[in-house]
């Protein structure tokens, strides 16, 4: 998911270097002097000297020429890659990824995702997940305004301290996610483990450039949800800002009423789902 | 309580707001005796810095008596006088435990908003935008600090507020950007800027061995600060001469072993390359204007080190890497890992070593604070450094 955001991102100032570039040289073509002043160049006389013995404009012409062309470039880039996504295989092919790495060992950390009764305590979102037969589970969340969606997931794959595949069970719920799959790797220091979370389900890769915006607004989601799990796992709770404690921009003061730690439950439910706030 | 709010470019109002609370187990309530405003705040007042909100309380350097602290702080306990590091830094993640406190992993709640930005993300900061955490700021007269039982320094009371405050910011962050030089007996140091990070540069430098420190900047009264106060052996105004130059000569044509940026993004320079980089950060060509830093690279000697203590926030223009890598420059930045200096730097306070109050041109109250901005700015009245005090 690192990945998609920084080609995002990447794409998103490529673009708007793009745009300036070609501003700038139409500027320069249709208001040369104008432009040489306003960057203290010498631009009297004839020709402006800055830009070389004759046939400035032509030179700057070919200038122009080129930044589009690296600009076309881009773009036909970006419709290749865009092809050749709508042309291969639909199915289960990861939609979002993320990955945190957090001081605690594999076996701890899989204890804890094992257990999706512990997943409200970070993931903001979530009201409740319940599980008796610690297979299936049902899962509560609150979205914009008061609506509560629900619905039943299923570990399809459990690889004790290693690796825990969901499916989700409700038709409804798949149009957005079918399968969650978590990863639990040791990192090269012995120490930390590397938490590797995979949603697959073909309807989150929405095609296009509007579907390639919208989808980044669930990679953040997912971002921030783990940087919480480390958060928890790491110190025992989450730390909150002046402005992180409200839902939606709020200034970074302090909230005139008593603040409600909301949905980061710091004490947990079951004492035994615990780690300590150090290790 | 009172507060300094951000409201838009140039634009400052000191207002009621509600008092801080605690919100975490580790947080403890300060009430600010002493605030400072920072070169920095100067880059949000001047609206260069992105994400802040309307309302945002301003201020990273400030000090005061704890009256409150959260269930899990058995460090401190109300009464305590302590010092605050700008950078909220939570002791525990693997940042911390390299002493790379700037960078903790944990205590910045909008984590997914500078890695948009920046890739990953650094420590939350205190006022300084809601990239850096939206935190709350300390030019207030009470300020809300987490991770209490990590970065506030207890304080001896014989040692005023104006001796100590420093070190919440600028005193480290200056001294840090020597440490970076790594500085051998015999060297020669030159440091762009002479405000408050830049004096504290020249300080460190001579206090780690410089043999010789070169302040520049366009300012007669704060080189002469930097000459009479800090411990500059020679001073250079890059309005009169020529920098690269001036430097070849005090130095027989080698240039200076290191070189140190404590300008950052709204560096002045002469008209013409002043000019090119304003218009190219007013229509969004660049967001920094790295002047100070280019004449620094290329100023370096063969093999030096340039140390990048001013503040930058995105993207800069004609950086010149080909002369980093054909002269084997090494490039070191960071935010100050304040926590990780303030203990032995308050030592050197202690035994006289050091004094940071020489810095201090103005002490005003928290209500004159929108003055004290657009003096601050526009270097009024040989400005330097302006101490807000609440009572």
């Amino acid at each position: 998911m690192n990945n998609t955001n920084e080609r995002n991102t990447k794409s998103a100032v490529a673009r708007s270097l793009g745009c300036q570039a070609l501003g700038l040289g139409a500027a320069v073509l249709l208001t040369s002097k104008r432009v040489a002043r306003l960057f203290g160049l010498n631009a009297s006389g004839r020709k402006i000297k800055v830009f070389h013995k004759g046939g400035s404009k032509t030179r700057l012409r070919g200038i122009v020429a080129g930044v589009a062309g690296v600009v076309a470039l881009d773009l036909a880039g970006r419709g290749i890659a865009a092809f050749r996504r709508r042309s291969s295989k639909k199915g289960q092919r990861p939609a979002l990824r993320a990955a945190v790495t957090v001081a605690r060992t594999p076996a701890d950390v899989y204890a804890f995702w094992r257990n999706v009764e512990n997943f409200p305590r970070f993931v903001g979102h979530l009201e409740s997940v319940t599980s008796p037969d610690k297979i299936r589970s049902r899962w509560q969340a609150k979205l914009a305004g008061k609506t509560v969606i629900e619905w039943d997931a299923t570990i399809v794959e459990d690889t004790p301290d290693q690796r825990l595949v969901w499916k989700v069970q409700s038709q409804t719920a798949r149009l957005l996610v079918d399968t969650v799959e978590a990863r639990f790797e040791l990192a090269p220091d012995g120490h930390a483990t590397e938490v590797h979370v995979v949603f697959y389900g073909s309807q989150l890769e929405m095609p296009g450039r509007t579907g390639r915006w919208l989808h980044r607004l669930p990679e953040g989601l997912l971002v921030d949800q783990l940087h919480r799990f480390k958060q928890l796992v790491e110190l025992g709770e989450i730390p909150v800002s002046d402005s992180s404690i409200h839902e939606g921009p709020y200034p970074a003061r302090p909230s005139p009423r008593e603040v409600p730690i909301r949905a980061f439950k710091t004490t947990p439910a079951n004492p035994d789902l615990a780690f300590g706030a150090s290790s | 309580m009172k507060a300094t709010c951000w409201y838009g470019k140039r634009n400052i109002k000191v207002e009621e707001v509600p008092d801080p609370q605690i919100l975490n187990s580790r947080d403890a309530i300060l009430k600010v005796t002493s605030t400072a405003i920072c070169g920095s705040d100067l880059h949000l007042y001047g609206g260069f810095i992105p994400s802040m909100e309307k309302g945002d309380v301003m201020g990273h350097e400030f000090m005061g008596e704890v009256v409150e602290v959260g269930k899990d702080v058995k460090s401190l306990k109300p009464g305590d006088r302590v010092v605050v590091p700008f950078p909220i830094a939570c002791g525990q993640c693997a940042a911390c435990r390299d002493k790379l406190f700037a960078l903790c992993e944990n205590s910045n709640p909008n984590a997914s908003m500078a890695e948009a930005l920046w890739g990953y993300s650094p420590a939350g900061m205190f006022g300084y935008s809601h990239i850096m955490g939206g935190y709350a700021g300390g030019q207030a007269e009470y300020a809300r600090v987490p991770f209490a039982d990590v970065g506030p320094v207890k304080v001896p009371e014989w040692l005023s507020d104006d001796k100590v405050l420093f070190l919440s910011d600028i005193l480290p962050t200056g001294y840090m950007g020597a440490d970076m030089c790594d500085i051998r007996r015999g060297q020669v140091v030159a440091v762009w800027g002479a405000g408050p990070v830049g004096q504290f540069a020249i300080a460190s430098a001579k206090l780690l061995g410089a043999d010789r420190v070169i302040a520049i900047d366009r300012l007669p009264y704060r080189l002469t600060m930097a000459r009479d106060k800090a411990g500059a052996t020679d001073t250079i105004n890059y309005e009169e001469d020529d920098v690269f130059e001036m430097l070849k000569d005090l130095t027989g044509g080698r240039g200076p072993d290191a070189c140190i940026d404590a300008v950052g993004l709204e560096a002045h320079g002469l008209p013409m390359t002043y000019a090119y980089d304003r218009t190219k950060q007013a229509f969004g060509f660049e967001t920094d204007r790295a002047i100070a830093l280019r004449q620094a690279i290329r100023a370096c000697r063969n093999g030096g080190v340039v140390s990048v203590i001013g503040v930058y926030g995105g993207l800069i223009d004609k950086f010149p890497m080909g002369t980093i890598v054909n002269r084997g420059l090494t490039l070191r930045a960071g935010q100050c890992h304040v926590q990780r200096y303030i203990h032995p730097l308050l030592s050197r306070i202690e035994k006289g070593e050091l004094d940071p109050s020489f810095v201090i041109t103005h002490h005003m109250s928290l209500e004159d604070a929108p003055r004290a901005y657009e003096m601050f700015l526009e270097k009024r009245d040989h400005c330097e450094k302006v101490v807000l005090q609440t009572s």
